[in-house]
């Protein structure tokens, strides 16, 4: 699909406001609707929106197996931080930062949105290279 | 951290992987790198001395963090006499390997191997100071891996080696988990101390016992699983030099030794381990012969002496298994040079086939008579290590039974002659004319010097052995208060006369054997065999995935959906009526938005309505959660959804814009299934709601999700709080799932003429 000014304004619109929607949805996920898996999800319907209407893909924008491999990294060093204070292996430790009261969960949860981001743009970034021939949409 | 003062043994392992994190950073920095590195390793070293010398006097000490304290898990590291001479042969010739490596390899090869040789030593240190199973199983696990992709390289022609050497390696690691398991449940705790003190328990220890031997033989490269050794010679000489000779082969005998004392009075140990490891020491030690490659022969070499020292091992009273401590250091003292000597000859000649090579004498002289001390070493021949080690273990053996002293016999016959054909073939006779090679610069001839140099001086006083073999027995056999006792002359004794007609019979069959150097037309390659079951495995999948890959995609919807229905049909019948909830008014308004959408979706002649419709449909469901409580679930619906509809489309778009007119028949028979489907599907539905109240686990989240996590979203924090080991395997099979999803996407393509 050619990208018009159209669709490259709604994106520009768009995009940033289904991010904060996302981080929103990830932020308030332990009291409320919402968590790590749905906000990666929503966010990536962001970048499927860029994909899906053309607009080129910023050559240093991170790849999707960085992405996961980044999340994976989150992911494991919460669940081992809390070893090194005596705590046993994946404890949600109390944290309370300035009035907030928060918990070592929420790393964890901001690791598994990466994941989830990074599966989606590797699945993504297939389907905008795709050309003829190469298989997809060939009905058996 | 329970500590008797401070944990240098985790300390040490931490500095390891901190050197190697620093390595690409050094490397940008100075020339050097190799001799930094190197340092790395005697820094380490110099830590563990405060706790090796209380091991040597007899003592442990031992250093505890409880990982998860309920479960009675922690990882926990000791430092006893057994760990001290382990450690010593992990951290001594890995230093030397690092200097190596500096003047082997070009720059970036370089850094590569020294990052992951370094990450290796530090796991291989965390097997060798481990203080209970499961710590022993993590790093044992970890050796595995980076040995794995050490062997790959980058991945071109690495690949079927590496990928042997890790199923292999692998299948024992799982043979090996299963064994501790066994002995940790039935001793009632999973440290040392405990498996120990436990008393064997008839069948269980035994089954414990075998699948321990398979992890260990495995690693080790015992028979039948000895051919991925042969396949990592793909590696970079480096990699052998410390993997295969020093260091990862010798985690196999580690276990063994740890474990004799829980072991050794089990039936079926001595048996198995006598067996096994004479098979291989004669096995190995004719491919070796067989053998061309330079380093293929000091592969069947590795194998061969590794099965004599777990025959030793298996044989159980104290004066084998000191014989085994002993040859296993003289074993990396004189491997870990002829493997670098190996290295040189092929880096500085480029050859590494005994037939093209010879008379090497001249051109790499110094090279020459380092590799001939190891080699004699290796041989058996005094006044050098390997003879003290060779006696030590001709006397263990000889009194237990002539037959045991005959293979033992046998396989250093064997030994000598490989070895003698390893060192007339590359250094004695006729120089081909095309062989050119000069010796080798410092960084590579003086690691092999010095590790030849330790094996010389420990043959002319290998009284320095004794207190390190009497503090490595206290740990392997408490009790038998042994005292070491090594010499080099312990007067005209029947070992003596053996060692001298084997060293006699083996030079003759090295002659023999090098005269005859055709070609064997005989190759007994366990590789090969290997190899052809893993094609057979696959061929086998294939064979019986034809019937079902060959339906199209309609048949293969019939057949899911009546087998799996079917099957749940059968399930659900045993299961109760309960009763209905009641519906609510959107619900029927719902129903009427997804009829006319389930029609249109049927109906549509355009693949972009039903894109829409089946979206609207999606839509529908996840007002229905809202309805009934589940706002999350409806979320990630909603996304989910958004996805999919995104991807149909995608691949919708290079497909034409109408689907194709589909004959009346065809559309009958899917009709049929389509509704077959919905209404078994209803059915199932309306059989399983209500026949179950809340169970006990979900009523106790719902009570006390906010107490114990402060949150009050039941279903986030059963996600990340309450079930988050689960979440944690799930996010790990996702990005595996994205790594092969990534890997695909740089597949290369075939492109189509425009």
């Amino acid at each position: 699909m050619t990208p018009t000014i159209i669709s490259h304004v709604a994106v520009r619109l768009l995009t940033p406001a289904i991010w904060t929607i996302a981080a929103l949805l990830l932020w308030q996920g332990h009291n409320a609707p919402g968590g790590g898996f749905i906000g990666a999800l929503v966010a990536g319907s962001a970048l499927a929106l860029a994909d899906l209407v053309g607009c080129r893909p910023d050559p240093t924008r991170a790849h999707g197996a960085t992405l996961a491999a980044a999340g994976l990294a989150v992911g494991l060093v919460t669940a081992t931080a809390p070893l090194a204070f005596g705590h046993p292996f994946l404890d949600a430790v109390p944290v309370d930062i300035g009035g907030l009261h928060l918990t070592t969960a929420l790393p964890f949860d901001i690791g598994v949105a990466l994941i989830v981001l990074g599966l989606v743009r590797t699945l993504l970034s297939d389907l905008a290279q795709a050309r003829p021939g190469d298989g997809i949409g060939d009905v058996p | 951290m329970t500590a008797e003062g401070l944990p240098t043994v985790p300390l040490g392992i931490a500095l390891l992987l901190a050197v190697a994190a620093a390595v690409p950073w050094c490397a940008r920095r100075t020339r050097h790198t190799g001799l930094v590195v190197a340092g790395g390793y005697v820094l380490v070293m110099a830590m563990l001395v405060p706790a090796a010398t209380v091991a040597l006097r007899g003592g442990m000490t031992a250093w505890r963090h409880p990982v998860v304290a309920d479960l009675g898990l922690s990882l926990s590291f000791r430092m006893d006499g057994l760990t001290a001479v382990f450690a010593a042969i992990v951290l001594g010739i890995g230093a030397l390997v690092m200097v190596y490596t500096g003047a082997y390899a070009e720059r970036r090869q370089a850094v590569r191997l020294w990052r992951l040789l370094t990450v290796f030593a530090a796991s291989m240190l965390g097997v060798v100071s481990a203080d209970d199973v499961v710590t022993l199983l993590v790093f044992w696990e970890a050796t595995s891996v980076v040995s794995f992709l050490l062997i790959g390289g980058d991945g071109v022609g690495g690949v079927d080696g590496a990928r042997r050497a890790l199923l292999v390696t692998g299948a024992g690691g799982m043979a090996l988990l299963a064994g501790v398991t066994l002995l940790a449940v039935s001793a009632g705790g999973v440290d040392f101390a405990t498996i120990v003190a436990a008393e064997p328990d008839g069948a269980v220890w035994a089954t414990a016992a075998i699948l321990v031997a398979l992890g260990a033989f495995t690693k080790s490269a015992q028979a039948p699983f000895g051919f991925w050794l042969r396949g990592a010679m793909v590696a970079p000489t480096p990699v052998s030099t410390y993997l295969h000779a020093a260091t990862m082969v010798k985690a196999g005998v580690f276990l063994l030794l740890r474990l004799s004392p829980a072991l050794s009075d089990v039936a079926i140990w001595t048996p198995l381990l006598v067996t096994a490891g004479m098979v291989t020491a004669v096995l190995g030690g004719v491919q070796a012969i067989r053998a061309y490659d330079l380093k293929a022969v000091l592969a069947g070499s590795t194998v061969s002496q590794l099965g004599l020292i777990v025959a030793t091992i298996g044989l159980g009273h104290p004066a084998a298994l000191a014989a085994a401590i002993v040859h296993t250091v003289a074993h990396a003292a004189f491997k870990a040079p002829l493997f670098m000597a190996a290295g040189i000859v092929d880096h500085q000649t480029h050859v590494r086939d005994l037939t093209r090579l010879g008379g090497l004498w001249s051109s790499l002289p110094r090279t020459a008579v380092v590799t001939a001390v190891a080699a004699l070493s290796m041989a058996g021949m005094a006044p050098l290590l390997g003879f003290v080690s060779k006696e030590a273990v001709l006397t263990a053996t000889a009194h237990t039974s002539p037959w045991l002293l005959a293979g033992v016999a046998l396989a250093s016959v064997l030994t000598v002659a490989y070895t003698a054909r390893f060192f007339a073939g590359t250094f004695l006779g006729g120089r081909p004319p095309s062989l050119h090679g000069h010796d080798p610069s410092p960084g590579l001839l003086v690691p092999t010097m010095v590790a030849t140099g330790v094996g010389l001086l420990l043959g002319f006083v290998p009284g320095w052995l004794d207190k390190p073999v009497d503090a490595a027995m206290t740990a392997v056999a408490p009790g038998s208060d042994h005292h070491s006792h090594l010499a080099l002359w312990h007067g005209v004794t029947p070992e003596l006369l053996v060692s001298v007609a084997v060293v006699a019979t083996g030079v003759l069959l090295a002659v023999a054997a090098m005269r005859r150097d055709r070609p064997s037309a005989l190759r007994f390659d366990g590789a090969a065999g290997f190899d052809g079951l893993h094609r057979g495995i696959l061929r086998l999948g294939g064979h019986t995935a034809r019937p079902w890959l060959g339906l199209s995609t309609r048949g293969q919807v019939i057949w899911v959906v009546a087998l799996a229905g079917a099957g749940m049909v059968a399930a659900v019948a045993a299961v109760p009526h309960g009763a209905l909830p009641a519906t609510l008014a959107g619900e029927w308004l719902l129903l009427g938005a997804v009829v006319p959408l389930a029609v249109v979706a049927v109906t549509a002649r355009t693949r972009l309505a039903v894109s829409g419709v089946l979206g609207g449909v999606g839509l529908a469901v996840s007002v229905l959660w809202v309805l009934r409580g589940a706002p999350d679930l409806a979320l990630t619906q909603i996304a989910v959804e958004a996805l999919t509809i995104v991807i149909i489309v995608a691949v919708f778009r290079r497909l034409s814009d109408r689907f194709d007119t589909i004959p009346g028949r065809r559309v009958l028979v899917a009709g049929s299934v389509a509704v077959a489907a919905g209404g078994l599907v209803t059915f199932l539905v309306v059989r399983v709601l209500g026949s179950r109240p809340l169970s006990s686990t979900a009523q106790y989240y719902l009570e006390h999700a906010h107490d114990d996590t402060g949150g009050y979203n039941v279903v986030n924090t059963i996600l990340v709080d309450f079930r988050a080991l689960d979440t944690l395997g799930e996010i790990t099979v996702l990005t595996v799932a994205a790594l092969g999803v990534a890997a695909f996407v740089s597949r290369p393509r075939r492109e189509q003429p425009s």
